[in-house]
């Protein structure tokens, strides 16, 4: 009888912290040395101070070339330039690690935490801060902070919640269309919706979206909400009901106009990217999407995309978004992770990162436009390695629209289905 | 105890034996069946609602999206069921003198029996779909000129990919189950039949379709609870602008809105209520069938 009742115990008491948490009544402890850590007076310190440390990382599991990326590539030149050791905690979900951290705070161990450092970005990042459970605010003290570009509104805010130096950027990804070449005139392209309305109209059938709540379909839908309600500033905001269901009426008619026009006449849509994808490689449409900002080559490689594939991106913008790591508040080995943090950003780790070889072609998280010397000539290497199968980095950043926030993205999803997919 | 002549003994002794089991099969369907019905009512504590209402059951009654929904399942699984029957007749009929003789015959006809759906599903995608094998062979051979000019079969309003599916898998699963009873009762029947004098149509109708009827109907109705409530199959080859019910259970349930959750069990509650009709209706036939046998 003694484990279940000490466990409601622990429950109950657990929910109550969590809602002292959520009211901010808790305060951060913040020792001497974090301040010390924090004060960006000496980066040599932090340096000393993390050799020997263990960092114990927690991150996504589900993928053997970012494990093994994070492992080989990111844990040697941890261990052999730092004497770090990485420890690489894999995860199903971020929410664990999060939870972690959250059940340690309820816990009242606000020290010596055994999360050192966290893959993180959106919802997971607003919940731990708004439990104030974050180390911080650090990303800018990193030297390496330099070559990202923390002007870029698309960086400081984490889907529309303002990062405050809280998480570092790592990489990103960015909605991008690809085009068949041997189809589709490249001096006919559409290059926004208002363009791409008359080349649907003049190609019948030729193409579609995949689906919302699909991710990517959601963006195309956000995309076109975005050009025709007048960019994305205005939407920063949280969601009005009404002012929201006015400003997104054009958005379905637009849709309902294009519909008839489609794959299929609209009847039905591909409900997945990977079935928009298997369309497109099959010929049956012009268009399809993609988010590695490292390009196609690789799905080109393997077959899956046709080899006269192109990806572009629209005068109006794309949506992209960052992911980052941060530190919880009560992290062991904070020194350690900031080293981390910081190599991560180092332009060789971000190019081995977007190659198809050590890394997985996920996007830059620093700007190529900061990098100097030898640097810079290596990535001018990358991108015309890469050639027409990547939208170069310079036209990706400059094309960049912030992602919104999740009660817009649930309102444009039900919407979609009730006045698009429904709608006879 | 085992041979003990009490009648009362060995029931109370078999009820024992069988205690573990029907706990088993009982504890976690009774338990899901209480979770859903308590969601579906609106009783979601994560997002601090416990309160109870019927509004979730008030709302999909008067939903367009679930009438059609609810429409379109049945009308799939009468068709594939209905299409899967007679098949399975013919196919049974037309076998049964070959499947003792020829065990190559005995493995075809049961083959696919333990495959999964899902496989049935993708096999028919990749065959029948617009840039399926079918597609490709008759844009080869210059009957079609472009993909789009190939029939419609997967992801299609009617659903008939699904159906396709379900006449695949379920036509020999029906038939298996009808050879097995012509095999063990009706020929020393039709031998006398025909000793007697009476015509091929005779027989069939005195003696053959009578006792294949049991088999026929019961099979027939797990066929139709089945592919009522099957999710995997309308989700790979249906189209999403005509959802089967259980995967606008699955959109609602998937929703990271969690007040979408009550609407998904809400509709599983109904999925649920259906199948057991279903199943009353199968024992009741059970029992005409074994009732017939004696």
């Amino acid at each position: 009888m003694k484990k279940p009742m000490a466990a409601l115990i622990l429950w109950l008491s657990a929910a109550m912290v969590l809602s002292s948490c959520s009211s901010g009544s808790l305060e951060v402890v913040r020792s001497a040395e974090d301040a010390s850590l924090l004060s960006g007076s000496s980066w040599e310190q932090v340096v000393d101070e993390a050799k020997g440390q263990q960092v114990n990382w927690y991150l996504w599991g589900g993928s053997d070339v970012i494990n093994s990326y994070v492992d080989q590539t990111v844990g040697r030149v941890l261990k052999d330039e730092y004497g770090v050791t990485l420890k690489r905690i894999p995860v199903n979900d971020t929410a664990e690690a999060v939870n972690k951290v959250l059940n340690e705070k309820q816990a009242g161990r606000h020290e010596e935490g055994s999360v050192d450092l966290i893959w993180i970005n959106g919802e997971n990042f607003n919940t731990l801060k708004q439990a104030e459970a974050l180390f911080g605010p650090f990303a800018e003290i990193l030297p390496n902070a330099q070559y990202v570009d923390y002007s870029n509104p698309a960086i400081q805010k984490d889907f529309g919640n303002d990062t405050e130096g809280m998480e570092s950027v790592w990489g990103s990804a960015q909605f991008q269309f690809v085009y068949n070449a041997s189809t589709v005139d490249p001096d006919e392209l559409p290059r926004s919706y208002e363009e791409l309305k008359v080349w649907i109209q003049n190609n019948p059938g030729r193409f579609t979206y995949n689906a919302p709540p699909d991710f990517i379909g959601t963006r195309f839908v956000k995309q076109l909400f975005y050009e025709l309600s007048g960019g994305y500033e205005q939407w920063e905001k949280p969601l009005d009901q009404a002012e929201f269901k006015k400003a997104v009426e054009p958005v379905w008619s637009y849709l309902n106009e294009i519909k008839p026009h489609l794959w299929r006449g609209g009847e039905t849509y591909p409900k997945s990217i990977a079935e928009l994808q298997t369309l497109f490689n099959n010929n049956e449409v012009d268009f399809t999407f993609v988010q590695d900002l490292g390009g196609i080559q690789a799905e080109i490689n393997k077959g899956r995309m046709p080899e006269t594939a192109r990806p572009y991106v629209f005068r109006t913008g794309t949506i992209g978004d960052y992911h980052y790591v941060a530190i919880p508040y009560n992290a062991k080995h904070k020194a350690a992770a900031m080293v981390t943090a910081n190599l991560l950003l180092e332009p060789e780790m971000q190019f081995k990162k977007m190659g198809t070889q050590e890394g997985w072609g996920d996007g830059l998280g620093i700007h190529p436009a900061k990098l100097e010397g030898e640097a810079a000539s290596q990535y001018k290497q990358i991108q015309s390695d890469a050639g027409e199968t990547a939208v170069p980095a310079e036209v990706l950043l400059k094309h960049k629209l912030p992602d919104l926030s999740p009660a817009y993205n649930q309102a444009l999803e039900e919407g979609w289905r009730k006045h698009v997919l429904f709608q006879k | 105890m085992f041979y003990s002549k009490s009648k009362k003994a060995r029931l109370w002794l078999l009820a024992g034996m069988l205690l573990p089991s029907v706990l088993v099969i009982l504890v976690p369907v009774g338990a899901g069946l209480w979770i859903t019905g308590e969601q579906s009512l609106g009783y979601v504590p994560l997002i601090g609602q416990t309160e109870l209402s019927l509004d979730v059951y008030r709302e999909l009654f008067v939903s367009r999206i679930f009438y059609s929904s609810l429409s379109f399942s049945l009308m799939v699984s009468l068709f594939s069921t209905l299409i899967s029957a007679v098949l399975a007749v013919l196919l049974a009929l037309w076998l049964r003198r070959y499947v003792n003789k020829s065990k190559w015959l005995q493995f075809l006809i049961q083959f696919n029996l333990p495959l999964p759906h899902v496989v049935g599903a993708m096999a028919i995608w990749m065959l029948l779909g617009q840039s399926g094998y079918l597609s490709r062979l008759a844009y080869w051979a210059g009957i079609i000129q472009e993909p789009a000019a190939f029939p419609v079969l997967v992801q299609d309003q009617v659903g008939a990919g699904i159906i396709l599916e379900y006449i695949w898998k379920e036509v020999p699963f029906i038939a298996v189950s009808i050879i097995s009873i012509l095999k063990a009762w009706v020929l020393p029947y039709e031998r006398q039949l025909r000793l007697l004098g009476a015509s091929s149509w005779q027989r069939f109708r005195l003696v053959t379709f009578p006792f294949m009827l049991p088999p026929l109907l019961s099979s027939s109705i797990i066929v139709f609870a089945y592919t009522f409530g099957s999710f995997e199959v309308p989700y790979i080859l249906g189209s999403v602008s005509q959802p089967a019910l259980p995967i606008l259970a699955y959109e609602a349930y998937t929703n990271p809105d969690l007040t979408y959750r009550p609407e998904a069990m809400a509709i599983n509650m109904v999925i649920t209520l259906i199948s057991v009709v279903l199943v009353f209706l199968y024992l009741k036939w059970g029992e005409h069938h074994t009732v017939q046998q004696s």
